[in-house]
């Protein structure tokens, strides 16, 4: 793995999601709630990219954006998961989110600081694998439909267990692999960014299907 | 003690993220296939459900019919004999009393009481469904509906058919009564047509001239139980697995159309 490579990777990734975001313009006012959410999502995560890509062109440390962006992106991905699973987790929803702020703030002042804040994005994707599992245990009571495949928020959730569940060993030894080892991550991070993009590609599956049933109720 | 290896670390790695890659894609998969037999359960006991609730409305509503015909009987031979026997013993009496038109008043009333009891029994159990069949029990509702209310029921014949069982002739029968009753009375129509008949599908429609009338808030009247006519012909349908039309809009008439597979 050489580092053209690597930026090879992350400019499919970068691209995906632009494609992402051209998709969820489509019938923009037609689609659905959850789609529109995906959309901010996909919209704000671009905001780190263009703060990374300013701050390295000053010579500055590259890591705080990143970390911001993940309170950003807890607050997207709970805010998709509050439209889906409705009042019922809602005190639920809402005191994983503070726990996670408070842990992220510590985590932040106090331990990895201007470190990529690895320990934080575990504990994050520990919580996303469970409101994952929280909405597929949802779709197991309430039986809206008989092809769950129809449904763009299954394959939005699938993308999050699948991105989640393949990272979550990485990045638990990302710290031990830069502090102790001295690795440059170069191919761990690459597999991460693979996993991204197949995240991208199952939301892209949604975006289709929400785009194939406006079309079937026009 | 030294701490774990970089090869060590990519092993773990490896193979935590491949069990955690393979368990999400468990968890799809079985979400997939069991949803989906979940699904078709529910589907399968939901027709369960609506086939045992047709079961037992079939049951209620001939019980009904069993109960009517009973009452029409009694009605119709019993006080309907009592009456006529009254008003024969009355005009003996009017011949041999000195001041027969003292009776006269009486004698209309007996009468009136009789025509009513009569119309009452009629409209429980028509005698003519039950030797003549559905066309004719209809065409003779639409006569006696004409000359109490005053306002034309034209009956447009079809073919008859003969297909029909008893049960389904009866339930046609009481959506037929039920739906020119609810023109009479409520439509302020100046003319009514009833139309019967087809050949490879069965067909009653009845359609009228007068105010109309909204469906959506007459449906909820139903259901609120404070009118039943709509409750009662649409539950009907149901049982003879019918399908019914309603065409109606305030001010242009109404036509609504039962429609039977043969």
């Amino acid at each position: 793995m050489t580092l053209k490579h690597f930026i090879l990777i992350n400019y499919v990734q970068l691209g995906l999601s632009v494609v992402i975001l051209l998709m969820s313009a489509v019938y923009f006012r037609r689609r659905i709630i959850e789609t529109k959410v995906i959309a901010l999502h996909f919209l704000l995560a671009f905001a780190p990219y263009l703060a990374i890509v300013f701050l390295e062109l000053k010579g500055k440390t590259i890591n705080i954006p990143q970390n911001i962006y993940m309170l950003v992106q807890m607050f997207t991905v709970s805010l998709l998961f509050a439209v889906v699973l409705g009042k019922k987790y809602k005190n639920l929803l809402l005191s994983l989110g503070l726990i996670y702020c408070i842990f992220w703030f510590v985590n932040f002042i106090f331990f990895q600081k201007d470190d990529l804040n690895t320990h934080t994005k575990v504990f994050g994707s520990i919580i996303f694998i469970f409101y994952c599992l929280l909405y597929y245990h949802k779709l197991l009571t309430d039986l809206p439909i008989q092809t769950l495949q129809r449904m763009p928020m299954f394959w939005y959730v699938t993308s999050n267990l699948v991105y989640n569940a393949g990272t979550l060993f990485l990045l638990l030894f990302v710290s031990y692999l830069i502090e102790v080892l001295h690795n440059d991550l170069l191919i761990y991070w690459s597999f991460h960014n693979i996993l991204d993009i197949i995240q991208d590609l199952l939301v892209m599956v949604g975006l289709w299907q929400d785009l194939r049933n406006i079309r079937l109720h026009s | 003690m030294a701490g774990p290896s970089e090869y060590q670390v990519a092993l773990i790695i490896i193979v935590g993220t491949v069990a955690m890659l393979l368990l999400s894609g468990a968890i799809v998969l079985f979400m997939v296939i069991y949803q989906k037999k979940m699904f078709q359960e529910q589907v399968k006991r939901q027709q369960l459900e609506l086939s045992y609730q047709q079961k037992l409305m079939e049951a209620v509503l001939e019980s009904q019919e069993n109960e009517r015909r009973r009452l029409a009987g009694d009605l119709h031979d019993s006080i309907g004999g009592m009456l006529s026997t009254i008003r024969v013993g009355l005009t003996s009496i009017s011949r041999q009393i000195d001041h027969p038109e003292m009776i006269i008043q009486p004698k209309q009333m007996l009468d009136e009481t009789i025509s009513s009891v009569r119309n009452i029994s009629l409209d429980l159990m028509p005698p003519t469904l039950e030797r003549f069949g559905l066309t004719f029990a209809i065409k003779e509702l639409c006569e006696r509906l004409q000359l109490t209310s005053k306002v034309p029921v034209v009956f447009h014949e079809g073919e008859e058919v003969r297909t029909l069982t008893r049960s389904t002739q009866v339930m046609i029968f009481r959506v037929a009564q039920e739906l020119i009753n609810n023109a009479v009375k409520h439509s302020n129509a100046s003319a009514i047509s009833v139309t019967l008949g087809g050949t490879n599908r069965f067909e009653l429609i009845v359609e009228d001239n007068g105010s109309g009338f909204d469906v959506e808030s007459v449906r909820q009247h139903s259901t609120k139980r404070n009118g039943l006519g709509l409750y009662n012909i649409e539950n009907r349908a149901r049982v003879l697995n019918a399908t019914l039309q309603i065409e109606a809009s305030k001010k242009k008439g109404s036509k609504i159309t039962m429609t039977l597979p043969l």
